[in-house]
């Protein structure tokens, strides 16, 4: 099955029942799914929606685990932290401001090696302040050891959080995952979406026991001291690095899995779209990714050889199969919805990016696209734009800017 | 009852907070969860044959307590024992959000405040349990500040259990960590925890400190169960504050005019607890 490709009740495939939902009420529906035996909520626009279902689901005993309300966001990952060390599953959402806030409980989630999945409903961040969509909250933290997931709408936020648990909680994983879906975009944009049954979802995801992590006092062991002076940092770290990308050939089996089980394939860490032949390609992420293929469609239709890669795992990077991908056309263009202020490439898709490829030998041009930002609409016309500059750069050979700003206001 | 704690720590001599943790633990057994640090970053409960799980400086406010009770609950074990630990400026400061909301959603854990009345670990910083005219390294001519009321403050969060406890009163200790535990829900226990190096006093004297700032109506020790304050050791008659300031040089910079000032204090102080143990909170 081609990535992308969906086929419902093929095969002798169950198919649950199909609900108009909007991003949060699937992702609720996708949490209770999962059966957690911990939720910790704080409140924050534009994730609310997805905390109050799960609320409503608790307290109508369809969740059967412990419904934490705290007092913050910072909070609301310690209580994760303590609940999943403890032998929970446990889950928590946030976005923007929350996710600053809960930075430095992020480390320790990672660092624990502890199977926690955070829904992070992507939001910019203050100042200058916004509630709309932009990827900053959750790319400012790709450095904490988190895997982070990518959804262009409702139903993929839903499937999501049932592979983030499979991803997070296999024992050569162990690393905590954010799904991200885009604030308002997709958390509040209504479409159909099928909600897998109960049994086929246990079937898929066993409950969660940690073979190394837990606290027992059977097997009394101690977690979170902090090391002697140069103690095993370096080592830890490689250790983390290590399930990090190995956790890349896992994210794709766990894709064609749930494809198998669900009907539902993503393609994994990127999923290509009419890239065959392409002379340049646009890279997109969560929301975009939907106008992204109209404009892609439309190009292919009037033979223009462009073709779109939709980065689903931000982290692990793909770093293979962007090189793939790359190592066939002279262009690319990045699209970020989000900015890195003063960095070598504009955003921090196209600087990472620039990374995993500039060791090829041959190797195509990139060009930074920021947009989008706090919410703006990212209309078919500045995509247009975008495909553009990449096919004439793609022609040409040369970069007129490495960095462009598209859909700003004239005044 | 055995000492827990594998030979070995990193405290200093004479340490009021390891002495209490010490009696504390032999009051627990082994068969509880520990979470946070307690006096100086962990230092005595970083070899404990229990297990434990430390996140982070200003998460000692017991989030992480209370994640760990609600995952008990959630997978049907909650019979084990969460024991909260942190240290006055991550109880009273960093994390006071978290204590005040654990205590407010009455979270099941017992919850100790180990007070040695600054940042002692990062050498000796002023916190908000700091008491008035005691010299520290951020406040070296001696802070103007009152010590906040915490063990009160945790009762107006009508929790069913807050108790004081001093190193030098072992029984007492004992009794009220044994009454803590047997009580579902959230249990405050606010421990004095006298640190020689941070104090400035002979290592030996550590319960003599501890049982003087007891004896002067400085630490009284009592309990609010069921919003019912009572005091649990009756002092006859009070020695006075001077006797106890005396004993520490973290007070050399008092003058006479202060020392009287910190008197009038503790008095105003031992009133208002008469008159609360006459009340229901």
């Amino acid at each position: 099955m081609p990535p992308g490709g969906h086929r419902y009740g093929e095969g002798g495939l169950k198919v649950g029942e199909v609900k108009f939902l909007e991003g949060n009420e699937a992702a609720a529906y996708g949490v209770k799914l999962c059966k957690p035996d911990v939720i910790t909520a704080f409140p924050i626009t534009p994730q609310t929606p997805l905390v109050n279902h799960l609320a409503r689901m608790h307290s109508n005993g369809e969740i059967h685990g412990v419904y934490q309300r705290v007092e913050s966001e910072h909070s609301s990952m310690s209580h994760c932290v303590g609940a999943s060390a403890a032998g929970g599953r446990a889950f928590t959402a946030s976005c923007s401001q929350g996710i600053a806030y809960m930075t430095e409980v992020l480390w320790m989630a990672s660092g624990f090696r502890l199977p926690i999945v955070m829904a992070v409903v992507n939001r910019g961040i203050s100042a200058p302040g916004t509630l709309a969509a932009e990827q900053a909250d959750s790319l400012q933290q790709r450095d904490t050891g988190w895997i982070q997931i990518y959804c262009e709408n409702s139903q993929e936020a839903l499937d999501m959080m049932i592979q983030g648990y499979r991803i997070a909680e296999d024992e050569r994983v162990y690393l905590p995952v954010m799904i991200c879906y885009d604030g308002y975009t997709t958390s509040h944009t209504a479409i159909p979406v099928e909600i897998p049954e109960q049994d086929t979802v246990d079937g898929f995801l066993p409950p969660y026991k940690h073979r190394h992590i837990y606290l027992d006092p059977d097997d009394p062991r101690e977690l979170g001291v902090a090391g002697p002076k140069s103690g095993r940092q370096l080592e830890i770290r490689l250790q983390m690095d290590n399930a990090m990308f190995g956790a890349t050939d896992i994210i794709n089996e766990v894709d064609n899995e749930y494809g198998d089980t669900f009907g539902r394939y993503y393609g994994g860490v990127i999923e290509e779209y009419r890239t065959e032949d392409s002379d340049a390609l646009l890279f997109t992420m969560g929301a975009i990714t939907g106008t992204a293929r109209g404009v892609i469609d439309e190009y292919r239709d009037s033979g223009k050889k462009i073709g779109l890669v939709k980065i689903r795992s931000f982290r692990p990077y793909p770093i293979e199969e962007v090189r793939r991908v790359a190592g066939k056309v002279k262009c690319i263009g990045v699209l970020d919805r989000n900015f890195s202020h003063g960095s070598a490439g504009g955003g921090i898709g196209s600087v990472e990016a620039g990374r995993a490829i500039v060791n090829m030998d041959e190797r195509p041009k990139i060009i930074s696209f920021i947009t989008g930002l706090g919410g703006r609409d990212v209309i078919p016309d500045n995509i247009r734009y975008c495909a553009d500059t990449v096919l004439r750069t793609a022609e040409t050979g040369e970069v007129k800017y490495d960095v462009e700003w598209v859909g700003l206001k004239e005044n | 009852m055995s000492d827990l704690r594998i030979k070995g720590n990193k405290c200093c001599g004479g340490c009021g907070g390891a002495l209490a943790e010490k009696l504390i633990f032999e009051t627990t057994g082994p068969n509880i969860i520990l979470f946070g640090t307690g006096v100086c970053a962990g230092y005595s409960t970083t070899m404990l044959k229990v297990p434990k799980l430390t996140l982070h400086f200003s998460g000692g406010g017991g989030a992480g307590a209370a994640g760990i009770s609600a995952a008990l609950k959630a997978t049907g074990r909650d019979h084990i024992p969460v024991i909260a630990l942190g240290g006055d400026g991550a109880v009273s400061d960093i994390s006071f959000g978290q204590v005040s909301a654990c205590a407010q959603r009455n979270d099941h854990m017992v919850f100790f405040c180990m007070d040695n009345e600054a940042y002692m670990n990062t050498g000796v910083q002023k916190s908000t349990l700091t008491p008035y005219g005691s010299v520290t390294t951020t406040t070296p001519n001696g802070s103007v500040e009152w010590k906040k009321e915490l063990p009160l403050i945790m009762a107006m969060h009508h929790v069913p259990y807050v108790a004081t406890v001093s190193p030098a009163y072992p029984n007492d200790l004992e009794q009220k960590v044994r009454k803590a535990i047997s009580i579902k829900g959230y249990k405050y226990i606010h421990v004095l925890a006298p640190c020689p190096t941070g104090w400035g006093y002979d290592p030996a004297k550590t319960v003599q400190v501890a049982r003087k700032a007891v004896t002067s109506g400085v630490f009284p020790l009592y309990e609010v169960e069921d919003g019912k304050l009572k005091f649990t050791v009756d002092v006859k008659e009070r020695a006075p504050v001077k006797e106890y300031l005396d004993l520490q040089r973290r007070f050399r910079s008092l003058g006479e005019g202060e020392v009287e000032n910190v008197q009038g204090h503790v008095e105003e102080r031992m009133q208002k607890l008469l008159d609360f143990s006459k009340i229901t909170f």
